[in-house]
């Protein structure tokens, strides 16, 4: 084999064992942090006394064309187990009759507030209160043509400390909030906090509250649970050790009100506004020096529908890899800055190397070993080294966050459950990882010839109709 | 080289990725089984000692029910973690049979043997007993935790202390709460409540007076852990003697009687604004008719805040009536002053 070709050869074998030395890195972090967390959580469960001393919340609700789901939703909201929160639901403009449902449900009316801009937003046309639940208000504004302007919008409205992004279609337990506003209460330093989010596809949803775990019959939405679980329960657990957590979902996030208004806010423009909002925050408090936290919990707080069909799932992962190039690009500055700690010299390195390029190096790797092969410059032998070490160790990677899984919530109850997502951990190698690999090339390539992705109707799943 | 490798190579790589998986499969499966195993023998002590526990805590040594056989040493631990569950939802003179119970059955020892452990869970738990069972011979070992660098540890060592001794407990415990920033104020918050005021007032007061302005301004957020009066004059202290504008917030927050009114005053013209507004919220629970003159201007005060518990305080004077207020906003030049008053009027269903 010419030498450059064996340069290409022995690139493409440190690449993979070093992306899954991080990973295996990643996942006895996460293994130690879920140890000691799960000891504490224990007699924290137990210490279930509410006082005037907890942090009061704002929730906020976004919601553009909801009409189908809002009122179940905001009810669900009314009805946390937690003492002293309000509920704003911004009505983006919507085009159908999300804001009649509104009123005619909560009995809404229109209120003079004072309404003060403090991050800029489209207009604010009305802001309603409930006669029936004083702690509802409704913020009826021109179409943004984002979430991230409507959650703009309903931060300005806050009157708590502490917000919590919620989507519209997110499904909560009741104790969600109380779990997830913990670490506000033990480190004053929190500035954000995110918790484990979980496939609700198959689950059975009563009164938009999640009443028992089931796993979905759907194979896509079943191999997504084993890619949530990678992605959450070591990847961010793992990150949360080092204060790097780079992405708070945008299904369900506490924040520190004054923190983000100090940003400025969610980017409307930004793609992936989650993350892009974690970074600013990273950015803001790494350079004015201020001790912070941003902190993952491994509780699964916040249940959301995952896509049941290809389509729809193509175009959430593109869109997915564009707002991460997107968010990398335009916080490069952090990247091996004096003050940026394990955010700038760990975990941007690594989303930029592993997650954003990675599926380049993973697929091209695959292609030259085929080609080498083909060609005769390498032993089919060596090929299948190759490609069986990659699959090989995804199905570990994919097993062990089972593991982690069953070390922890366990929340699939039954038997039968853990066969069949340990089957799906297996399947998933073959083919399904490959194909989503050429999607988030798709999305890199979009973000690089600086496309705007599609959004595309998302289907409900049955769960999520019949809530 | 690589490109050299022989066939097999391929096939023992295959096989050692495949056979990790299936070991990590196994564990999965193990976890699972010694879960159901944990859980299943949790539930069959709870359902057996459970309600001997709830005899015993009615009926003294009257009760009927037998004392189950004494369990085999591993679940000791587990029988010490059911006494705790249950003594936590008890208080009063009923846990004294309870106690008695844990003590005849050889608990004590168990906990206190925990207490050294260096799993996490085994010496909260413990050191969760030895306070439920007010252990005196292992107050130093406590009093050592409370300054552990572990959060839970040294909340729950404060919380067994003041269990077993409150006076004492208090007096090691208010200068780590004025240190540490990191200790959950709910928590904190329980602890000093079941001290009770009598014990906690007088150090909490002198601590205050002796802090630094972070540690008042920490230990000044229990101030409901206080009685009114003593709590209100430290806050006039401090209102007099600091000119830390965090510490001046405080303690007009602290404040749940009443001030003399040169100092209230001053902090409603003080130039931080979140002063102004502790202030403006101070003065609605007074109620005074001379405050009306102090809180009229705060209504045009640049601070969204500060204009709104202004309006707030304005909505809540017992002597202005609903027209009276629909006159002030009436005569408000200011277009923010009156936003402000039509949103607390609205509020209060005017």
């Amino acid at each position: 084999m010419p030498l450059h070709l064996q340069a290409f050869e022995w690139f493409f074998f440190g690449y993979f064992i070093v992306i899954y030395l991080f990973y295996a890195a990643l996942n006895v972090c996460a293994v130690l942090q879920i140890r000691t967390y799960l000891q504490v959580a224990e007699l924290a469960a137990a210490d279930n006394v509410f006082s005037s001393l907890d942090v009061p919340v704002s929730i906020i609700i976004p919601a553009y064309n909801e009409s189908l789901s809002i009122v179940t939703s905001v009810r669900a909201m009314l009805q946390i187990e937690y003492p002293d929160y309000e509920v704003i639901v911004v009505n983006d403009g919507s085009k159908d009759d999300t804001l009649q449902c509104l009123i005619d449900e909560f009995g809404l009316r229109e209120f003079p507030e004072a309404y003060r801009i403090r991050i800029p937003c489209e207009k604010v046309r009305g802001i309603y209160r409930s006669a029936r639940y004083p702690m509802l208000r409704v913020i009826d504004k021109v179409n943004g043509g984002s979430k991230s302007d409507a959650v703009n919008a309903g931060i300005n409205a806050c009157r708590y400390p502490v917000f919590c992004a919620v989507d519209a279609d997110s499904i909560l337990q009741a104790d969600s909030l109380r779990r997830a506003v913990r670490p506000f209460l033990q480190d004053p330093n929190t500035v954000a906090t995110g918790g484990t989010v979980r496939i609700a596809n198959g689950c059975e949803i009563r009164g938009g509250f999640l009443e028992r775990v089931r796993l979905p019959g759907n194979f896509l939405a079943r191999i997504q649970v084993i890619e949530y679980l990678r992605a959450f329960l070591y990847g961010r657990m793992g990150w949360d050790q080092m204060n790097a957590v780079l992405i708070i979902s945008g299904a369900f996030g506490l924040f520190d009100k004054e923190a983000v208004v100090a940003v400025g806010g969610y980017d409307p423009a930004a793609i992936g506004e989650d993350m892009e909002l974690v970074l600013r925050l990273h950015e803001h408090f790494c350079k004015s020096g201020k001790p912070y936290r941003i902190t993952f919990l491994p509780d699964p707080i916040c249940w959301t529908d995952a896509p049941e069909d290809l389509s729809t799932l193509r175009k959430q992962r593109i869109r997915w890899q564009h707002g991460l190039g997107q968010s990398l690009s335009r916080h490069r500055h952090l990247f091996f800055g004096s003050q940026s700690k394990a955010v700038g010299w760990l975990a941007l390195p690594f989303y930029l190397i592993f997650e954003l390029f990675g599926p380049v190096v993973e697929i091209a790797g695959y292609l030259f070993m085929l080609f080498a092969a083909l060609n005769g410059w390498l032993t089919w032998a060596t090929a299948g080294v190759f490609i069986g070490l990659a699959v090989g160790l995804g199905i570990m990677l994919s097993m062990s966050a089972l593991v982690l899984e069953e070390m922890s919530f366990h929340v699939y109850p039954r038997f039968r459950d853990l066969l069949r997502l340990s089957v799906s951990a297996v399947i998933e190698n073959f083919g399904y990882r490959q194909l989503s690999l050429i999607w988030r090339i798709q999305g890199l390539v979009g973000w690089l010839r600086g496309e705007v992705p599609e959004w595309g109707e998302m289907k409900r799943s049955a769960s999520l109709e019949n809530r | 080289m690589l490109s050299e490798l022989p066939r097999d190579y391929a096939v023992v790589a295959l096989a050692i990725a495949c056979a990790l998986a299936v070991v990590l499969f196994m564990y999965a499966l193990g976890l699972r089984v010694a879960n159901v195993l944990h859980s299943r023998e949790q539930e069959q002590l709870r359902r057996t000692w459970w309600p001997v526990f709830a005899e015993v805590t009615i009926l003294g040594d009257e009760g009927t029910l037998q004392t189950p056989k004494w369990p085999r040493h591993k679940s000791r631990v587990k029988l010490l973690r059911e006494w705790c569950r249950f003594r936590s939802t008890i208080h009063g003179d009923c846990c004294r049979n309870l106690d008695q119970l844990a003590l005849e059955l050889g608990l004590l020892p168990v906990a206190q043997k925990l207490c050294r452990s260096r799993y996490i869970g085994h010496r909260l738990l413990a050191i969760q007993a030895l306070g439920l069972l007010r252990d005196h011979s292992s107050w130093e070992r406590i009093a050592e935790s409370v300054k552990d660098s572990s959060v839970p540890i040294a909340i729950t060592a404060a919380s067994a202390l003041v269990n077993i001794e409150p006076v004492s407990a208090i007096e090691i415990i208010l200068p780590e709460i004025a240190k540490r920033n990191a200790w959950p104020k709910t928590q904190i918050g329980k602890i000093l409540h079941a001290a009770g005021a009598d014990v906690v007032t007088v150090p909490l007061c002198t601590a205050i007076k002796g802090a630094d302005s972070d540690g008042a301004v920490r230990l000044l957020r229990f101030y409901e852990a206080a009685y009114i009066k003593d709590m209100d004059r430290t806050a006039e202290h401090l209102l007099v003697t600091s000119n830390d504008p965090a510490v001046i917030a405080a303690a007009l927050k602290a404040v749940r009687g009443d001030l003399p009114r040169h100092l209230v005053e001053r902090c409603v013209r003080h130039d931080t604004w979140f002063i102004r507004m502790q202030a403006a919220n101070l003065l609605s629970k007074f109620g005074r008719r001379e405050d009306y003159a102090l809180l009229e201007p705060l209504l045009s005060d640049a601070e969204w805040w500060v204009r709104y518990r202004a309006a707030q305080a304005i909505t809540k004077l017992p002597f202005l009536g609903p027209n009276a207020l629909r006159k002030l906003r009436g005569r408000q030049k200011d277009k923010y002053a009156q936003q402000i008053m039509s949103q607390a009027l609205a509020e209060v269903g005017l």
